[in-house]
C-alpha cells in the first residue's frame, strides 16, 4: 500500500511543463480534459532547455530526417549511379564526391543520404508498431489481470529468453531478407518491453482515486483506459520508445551488415559498411563513413531519449 | 535446508518450463519456413531424385503430423541428437561442440574486459562525482552505448591491424602456434602446457574481438555501477562505517561497492544477451571460428537444422546465465527474496 | 602521574565557536553557527531542538564527518585537550570509533545489510588494532578471540543467545535489537564519548526506554560521556545531566537539565515546554507559531525573533550575545541582559 501511495504521489507531482496538468485537479475526467497536458509540447521543450545534449541531438535528428525525406533533392548523385572509371575516389571536401566513392564508383555521400531512409523508417515504424501492440496488450492485461495476463506473462517470459539480436537473426533466416520482413522480425519481440512497462504502470494507476472516480461516474472500461490511464502513463512509454529507437536502428544496420536486412538494391548503412569491409586496406572511407553516419544518428537519438527521461520520467533508470 | 537453498531450487524449477518453451519455439522455427524445407535445402544441389527427396523428408519427419514431429524431436534431443547437417554432412551436435570453445573463450574475455573496465570506471566516477574522470568516463560510456559493434570492430581493424600493424585482422591463432588442445580454450591450453609463445599469440588474436564485443557491455556496466555507487555512498551505513574509523578505501570497496554490485550483477546477466547477439557479428568480422560465424554461414547455405540448433543453444545459454545471475544475487544480497 | 592528573582535569570534549556550512545551489546553508559547550567525563548532555536546527550537523562536525561539499569553517573541537581540527585524516580515523563513537537514528539503514552483525561488530575492533585483521584473523586462535569478544559485547547490550545471533544479518533483528547492536559497535573500543543522534526516535516507546536504560548503564559502568541529540524533552529530562537547546544552528540556552526544564530562560525553550503535554497538569498545549528559519538567509538579529512572543523591535536587528549566568547557565537572549 505504502509503495503504491508513494508511487501515486510521485505521479501526482509529475507535471508536463505546465502547472495546469496535475492529478490534484478534482474529479478528473470532468473538469480536466484528459489529454490537454499532453498537448503542451512547448512545455516539454521548455524543460529540455537545461539539457544542451538533447537540444543538439534534436537538431541532428531533424537534419537526418530532412535528408531522408528530401534525399532526391539533396543528394548530389543517384545512389545507384555506377561509374567504374572513378572507383575508390578518396574523400575530398568540396569535390564532386565529397565523401569519396565505393568499389563501383558510386558516390558515398549520396548513398549515406539515401541510407538514412531505411534506418529512420525502420526505427520509427518498429517503435510505433511495437508501442501500439505492447501498450494495447499491456493496458488490457494490467487493467483486467486474470488469465489473459497470466498467459501473456508466460509468453513474454519465453520471448525474453531469446537474446534480441539472435531472435531477429533467426527470424530473418526463416523469412528471408526484405524491408517488411525486417519490420516484422524486429516487432515480433519489440513489443514485449512496452507491454511490460505499460502493464506495470496500469497496475499501479488502477487503484488511484481518479480511476475510482471515473468508474464511479459510470465510464466504460475502454474509456477509462484510453482517456484516463493512458495520458498518465504515456510519458514513461514515450521515453522508452525514444531510447529503443536507437537500438532498433542499430539492429537494423547490424542485420543489413550480415546481409539479412533489406535487399542489397536498397542503400543501407549496414550493408555499405559490409561492402566496404573488403577494401579496408586501400579505401578506409568506404566502410567507416556510413558507420559514422549511423553512430551520429544513434547518439543523437539517445541524447534526446536521456533528456526526455530526465524531464518526463526520472524514475526510469538504467537497464 | 536453508531458505536460500529453497529459493534457489524454486528458481531452477521455474526455469525448466522456459527452457522447454525455448526448445519448442526453436522446433516451430524450422516448420515456419515458407515452402518445403527439403526443397529449399536441396534446391541448389540439383540432381536429386524424388526418392531421395522423400527419404530426406522422412528423415526430418516431415511426412508426419506436427505433434508427432515435436515428440520425435524432443525424444531425439533428450538423447543428445540435435539433427544432421546436410551441407556439412555431419551431425549438428559435433559441429556445435567443436565451435563452442572458441565462442566461450571470446565471450569470457569480452566479459572480463567489460568488468575490468566498467566496474572501476563506475566506482571512480561515483567516488569523484563531477570530476574530470567522471565526465570523460560517462561521455565515453554514452558513446559506447550508442556504438554498433560492427563499426567499432572495423575501426579497430583499420587502426590497430592495418594502420599500426599491432594486431592480427582475423583468426584465432597463428597457424602452427596452437597449443595442444585440452580444454579447447587456446589461452587456457597454453597456460596448462606452459606455452608462453602460444599464450601471447592467442591474446593478440583475442584483443580486438574481445574489446569490440565487450565495449557496449563495459559502458552499461560503468553507468549502472556509477549510479548504484552514488546511491550507496550516500547511505547511513557508509557514514556509520566512517564513524567507526574504517579507512575511506575500505569504506568504498567493502561497504559501498558490496551493496552497489547487486544491481550491477543483474545488469551483467541481462547484458550477456547483448554479448551473445553481438557474438555473431564480431565473429563474422574477425573470422573467429566460433558458433556465431557458423550460424551466419549456415543461414546463407540454408542449413536449417544447424541454424535451429544454434539458436536454441544461444537461448538456453542465456536462460542458464540469467539463472546463475539470480543465484549469485541471493549470495550478494542476504535479504533478497527471489 | 602529573600527566594523568592533568588529563583527568581536562574536560573530555570542549567545543568552541564551531561553524559549519553547506554550499547549495540556493546559497550557503549555515547549519552550525558558532556553538560552544563543554562535556565533562561521565556527563550526559542533551542537545535539544526541532528538526533542522543543526543538531545532527553539530555531531557530524565533532566527528569531522561532514559530507562533501559541507565544511567546518571555524572553531575548535578539543578532545581531552587535543585539537581535533588540526588532526590529520589518519589521526582522525584513529579517534573515530575508538575515542568517540556514534549511534545513529535509524538502525535499519545504519547497519550494512550485506554483512553479518558479528562481522560488523568486530570490524571496529580490527580497524583500531584491538583484534587482528586479515590475514592473521584467519588463524584459529584469533578467530576464537574475535568470537569471544563479539559475544561479550552482544551480551553486554542484552542480545539473547548471542552465540547464534552474531551470525545473522541485520534484517533478521527487530528495530530495538538492531539499535542494541549499533550500541555494541559503538561500545566495542570502550570510547570516551558516545555521540547518539536521536537513537530512540525510530523505535517503539517501550523499546525506547530499554535502549536509554542500556545507555545509562554504560555511562555508569564505564564512565562514558554521552551526547544525546533529541527532539524529545521527555527523553532529555529522564536521562541527561545537562541540556543545550539549539535553534537555527546556535545553542540558545544551556545548563543543568533540571534548571533548564524547571525555569527555562529562553522564549524558545519556554515555547518547547509549552508545546509538550505534562503528566498531572492540564495546561493547554500551545505550539510555537511559525517555522524554523531558512538557514541560507538569516536575519542579522536574533533568529528566533520572528516567532518570539516577547520580542522587542531591536531583536530583529541586533544579535543577542551569549549571557553567562550563575550556576553554569547560559542563554542567548536580549530579555536577560
Amino acid at each position: 500500500m505504502s509503495v503504491n501511495a508513494e508511487h501515486v504521489d510521485s505521479l501526482k507531482r509529475r507535471s508536463l511543463g505546465s502547472d495546469t496538468y496535475t492529478l490534484d485537479t478534482p474529479v478528473p475526467g470532468i473538469s480536466r480534459r484528459p489529454w490537454s497536458g499532453f498537448r503542451n509540447i512547448s512545455g516539454i521543450l521548455f524543460k529540455l532547455k537545461n539539457h544542451p545534449g538533447a537540444i543538439v541531438g534534436g537538431f541532428v535528428i531533424l537534419a537526418y530526417v530532412i535528408c531522408a525525406v528530401f534525399a532526391p533533392y539533396i543528394a548530389p548523385h543517384s545512389p545507384g549511379e555506377v561509374a567504374l572509371a572513378k572507383r575508390f575516389v578518396p574523400p575530398v571536401i568540396g569535390s564532386i564526391n565529397p565523401l569519396g566513392t565505393d568499389q563501383l564508383g558510386r558516390d558515398i555521400l549520396s548513398r549515406i543520404i539515401y541510407g538514412a531512409r531505411v534506418s529512420i523508417l525502420v526505427g520509427v515504424l518498429t517503435v510505433a508498431i511495437s508501442m501500439v501492440i505492447g501498450v494495447g496488450l499491456g493496458l488490457i492485461a494490467g487493467y483486467y489481470q486474470g488469465s489473459f495476463d497470466k498467459i501473456m506473462s508466460r509468453f513474454t517470459d519465453l520471448l525474453l529468453a531469446f537474446p534480441y539480436l539472435i531472435f531477429v537473426i533467426g527470424a530473418m533466416s526463416v523469412l528471408g531478407p526484405g524491408f517488411w520482413n525486417l519490420i516484422l522480425a524486429l516487432c515480433f519481440k519489440g513489443w514485449v518491453e512496452f507491454y511490460r512497462l505499460s502493464r506495470a504502470e496500469v497496475m499501479s494507476q488502477k487503484a488511484s482515486e481518479y480511476v475510482e472516480a471515473a468508474r464511479a461516474l459510470g465510464r466504460t472500461d475502454g474509456a477509462i483506459m484510453i482517456s484516463e490511464i493512458l495520458p498518465n502513463i504515456i510519458h514513461s512509454i514515450l521515453v522508452l520508445g525514444t531510447l529503443r529507437m536507437g537500438n532498433m536502428i542499430v539492429m537494423e544496420s547490424s542485420l543489413s551488415f550480415l546481409g539479412l536486412g533489406v535487399p542489397p538494391s536498397i542503400p543501407a548503412w549496414g550493408s555499405m559498411v559490409s561492402d566496404g569491409r573488403r577494401y579496408m586496406l586501400n579505401a578506409w572511407w568506404v566502410a567507416t563513413l556510413p558507420g559514422l553516419a549511423l553512430v551520429v544518428l544513434v547518439l543523437a537519438i539517445n541524447l534526446v531519449g536521456e533528456g526526455l527521461r530526465d524531464v518526463l520520467d526520472p524514475r526510469l533508470k538504467e537497464n | 535446508m536453508t531458505r536460500t537453498q529453497v529459493q534457489i531450487i524454486e528458481r531452477i524449477l521455474a526455469a525448466i518450463p522456459i527452457m522447454l518453451g525455448v526448445v519448442i519455439l526453436a522446433f516451430l522455427f524450422m516448420r515456419m519456413i515458407p515452402g518445403d524445407p527439403v526443397d529449399i535445402m536441396m534446391g541448389e544441389a540439383g540432381g536429386v531424385t524424388h526418392e531421395e527427396m522423400a527419404s530426406l523428408r522422412a528423415q526430418f519427419d516431415l511426412d508426419k503430423s506436427l505433434p508427432v514431429q515435436l515428440v520425435l524431436y524432443l525424444g531425439r534431443l533428450f538423447k543428445g541428437d540435435m539433427g544432421y547437417s546436410l551441407q556439412r554432412a555431419r551431425p549438428v551436435k559435433e559441429i556445435i561442440l567443436e565451435a563452442v570453445p572458441a565462442t566461450v573463450e571470446l565471450a569470457l574475455f569480452s566479459l572480463l574486459f567489460a568488468l575490468i573496465l566498467g566496474i572501476p570506471l563506475g566506482i571512480a566516477s561515483a567516488r569523484y562525482q563531477n570530476s574530470i574522470v567522471d565526465r570523460i568516463g560517462m561521455a565515453t560510456s554514452f558513446l559506447g552505448i550508442s556504438m554498433p559493434g560492427f563499426w567499432l570492430g572495423i575501426i579497430g581493424i583499420i587502426v590497430f591491424s592495418l594502420g599500426l600493424g599491432w594486431l592480427p585482422t582475423s583468426g584465432r591463432i597463428t597457424y602452427g602456434m596452437a597449443p595442444k588442445s585440452i580444454t579447447g580454450l587456446m589461452t587456457l591450453d597454453a597456460l596448462i602446457t606452459a606455452n608462453t609463445g602460444a599464450l601471447k599469440d592467442a591474446l593478440r588474436y583475442l584483443a580486438l574481438p574481445a574489446v569490440t564485443m565487450g565495449a557496449g557491455v563495459a559502458a552499461v556496466v560503468a553507468r549502472v555501477t556509477r549510479s548504484s555507487m552514488l546511491e550507496a555512498l550516500k547511505t547511513d551505513y557508509v557514514l556509520f562505517a566512517k564513524a567507526k574509523g574504517v579507512p575511506d578505501r575500505t569504506v568504498t570497496i567493502k561497504h559501498a561497492l558490496r551493496n552497489a554490485l547487486i544491481p550491477t550483477v543483474t545488469v551483467v546477466g541481462l547484458q550477456v544477451g547483448t554479448l551473445l547477439g553481438g557474438n555473431m557479428i564480431v565473429e563474422t568480422i574477425f573470422g573467429w571460428p566460433g558458433l556465431g560465424r557458423i550460424v551466419v554461414d549456415a543461414i546463407f547455405s540454408r542449413d536449417y537444422p544447424l541454424v535451429q540448433a544454434a539458436v536454441m543453444v544461444y537461448a538456453l545459454t542465456f536462460v542458464v546465465i540469467n539463472l546463475a545471475t539470480d543465484i549469485f544475487y541471493t549470495y550478494l544480497n542476504p535479504k533478497m527474496t527471489l | 602521574m602529573d600527566a594523568v592528573k592533568k588529563s583527568e582535569e581536562l574536560p573530555v570534549l570542549q567545543v568552541s565557536g564551531l561553524k559549519t556550512e553547506f554550499p547549495t545551489p540556493r546559497g550557503i546553508v549555515h547549519a552550525v553557527r558558532g556553538i560552544d559547550f563543554t562535556l565533562e567525563k561521565g556527563d550526559i548532555l542533551a542537545i535539544v531542538g526541532e528538526s533542522g536546527c543543526g543538531k545532527s550537523a553539530s555531531l557530524l562536525s565533532i566527528m569531522r564527518l561532514i559530507p562533501h561539499p559541507g565544511r567546518i569553517v571555524e572553531g575548535s573541537i578539543k578532545f581531552e585537550g587535543k585539537e581535533l581540527l588540526r588532526f590529520s585524516k589518519a589521526e582522525m580515523r584513529g579517534v573515530r570509533g575508538k575515542d568517540m563513537a556514534m549511534v545513529f537514528q535509524d538502525p535499519m539503514t545504519t547497519l550494512n545489510p550485506a554483512y553479518r552483525v558479528g562481522e560488523q561488530i568486530s570490524e571496529s575492533l580490527q580497524v583500531h588494532g584491538l583484534l587482528s585483521g586479515f590475514p592473521k584473523r584467519l588463524l584459529r586462535r584469533e578467530r576464537e578471540k574475535e568470537r569471544a569478544k563479539v559475544m561479550e559485547l552482544l551480551r553486554q547490550v542484552g542480545i539473547p543467545s548471542p552465540e547464534h545471533r552474531h551470525l545473522e544479518y541485520p534484517y533478521q533483528f527487530s528495530g530495538g535489537m538492531q539499535q542494541r547492536i549499533l550500541i555494541a559497535i559503538a561500545l566495542a573500543c570502550r570510547p570516551k564519548i558516545i555521540l547518539a543522534d536521536e537513537p530512540t526516535t525510530a523505535l517503539d516507546v517501550t523499546v525506547q526506554a530499554q535502549v536509554l536504560d542500556l545507555m545509562q548503564e554504560i555511562n555508569e559502568e564505564f564512565g562514558t560521556s554521552i551526547i544525546l541529540v533529541t527532539h524529545d524533552l521527555g527523553v532529555a529530562a529522564e536521562f541527561c545531566d545537562k541540556a543545550a537547546v539549539m535553534y537555527a544552528g546556535q545553542i540558545v540556552e544551556s545548563g543543568n537539565i533540571e534548571d533548564v526544564l524547571s525555569s527555562p530562560l529562553h522564549p524558545y525553550t519556554q515555547g518547547l515546554l509549552r508545546s509538550i503535554p505534562q503528566i498531572g497538569q492540564r495546561n493547554e498545549l500551545i505550539p510555537i507559531e511559525g517555522d524554523v528559519p531558512d538557514l541560507t538567509d538569516l536575519s542579522p538579529g536574533c533568529s528566533f525573533a520572528p516567532r518570539c512572543r516577547d520580542a522587542y523591535s531591536y531583536c530583529n536587528n541586533i544579535e543577542p550575545p551569549l549571557i553567562v549566568l550563575d550556576n553554569g547557565r547560559e542563554v542567548r537572549c536580549h530579555l536577560h541582559m
